[in-house]
């Protein structure tokens, strides 16, 4: 297997950015690679990790950057993701206790998974806050 | 947010038309799905086979647009690919709809 080389985007803090960014992700991994490489599990996360700065951190902002680099080595993703938006609260990660849907139809929980994806497929999860920037890696196997 | 629909007996079949069902169309989508399911008299099947990526906020919106159909509408699935079935069975949404392989298969439940 052909390794791949380090995937770096830079995108600004907004939702159809998040898309563009993983389209993008998406394009490099089909020209670099033609053996899956969980990049389905990847794309997942690495969404749900953006929309939740987008959300979060940058909410209200205009100058809100975001960078990402995917770096593939020994089966293994190694992801990190910045941003220089509002640090998450208590400079803790969220719990991402997923959500109850054993419930009625008006009861079920239209949000709130985000955080529970990225718990159960995402290993190795750090965060860190330093210079009005936050730095949050993780790694996927695939 | 391209939807479009057709009606095979007393089922509404509802097709998204692109590929990715995300937070930056998640509000359309359950905006366009409240249109085209109006006029919908009984059950309605929410046909997926083109949308190759989903997230938690385009998860939300279909949820939202079940809640939204009502109790007397009930809202199937079909034609989940392997991406979009892993977010619905990681968030165990897919113990609330009922999810089936193929149209055919949706249309003779």
């Amino acid at each position: 297997m052909n390794s791949i080389s380090p995937i770096h985007i830079e995108l600004e803090g907004t939702p159809k950015e998040v898309r563009r960014a993983l389209l993008t992700l998406r394009n490099r991994l089909a020209d670099g690679q033609k053996e899956a490489v969980n990049a389905g599990i990847l794309e997942i996360v690495l969404g749900e990790v953006l929309n939740n700065v987008v959300e979060h951190a940058l909410t209200g902002r205009k100058d809100g950057r975001i960078a990402l680099t995917c770096d593939h080595s020994e089966q293994c993703w190694s992801v990190l993701v910045r941003d220089n938006g509002m640090p998450m609260p208590d400079h803790n990660l969220p719990s991402g206790i997923a959500p109850e849907v054993d419930l009625a139809l008006e009861d079920l929980p239209e949000g709130g998974f985000g955080w529970s994806m990225v718990r159960m497929l995402a290993r190795n999860i750090q965060y860190q806050r330093s210079k009005g920037w936050n730095s949050l890696s993780f790694q996927i196997v695939g | 947010m391209d939807l479009s629909s057709t009606v095979e007996g007393d089922t509404l079949v509802v097709t998204v038309n692109e590929s990715r069902i995300d937070a930056s169309v998640a509000i359309q989508f359950k905006d366009r799905m409240r249109e085209e399911t109006e006029t919908a008299s009984g059950r309605v099947v929410l046909n997926l086979s083109r949308v190759d990526f989903i997230d938690s906020s385009g998860l939300g919106a279909i949820v939202a647009a079940m809640k939204q159909l009502g109790a007397s509408h009930r809202l199937d699935l079909s034609c989940l690919n392997e991406n979009v079935d892993k977010v619905f069975r990681l968030t165990r949404m897919d113990t609330v709809f009922q999810i089936h392989q193929t149209l055919e298969d949706a249309l003779a439940s």
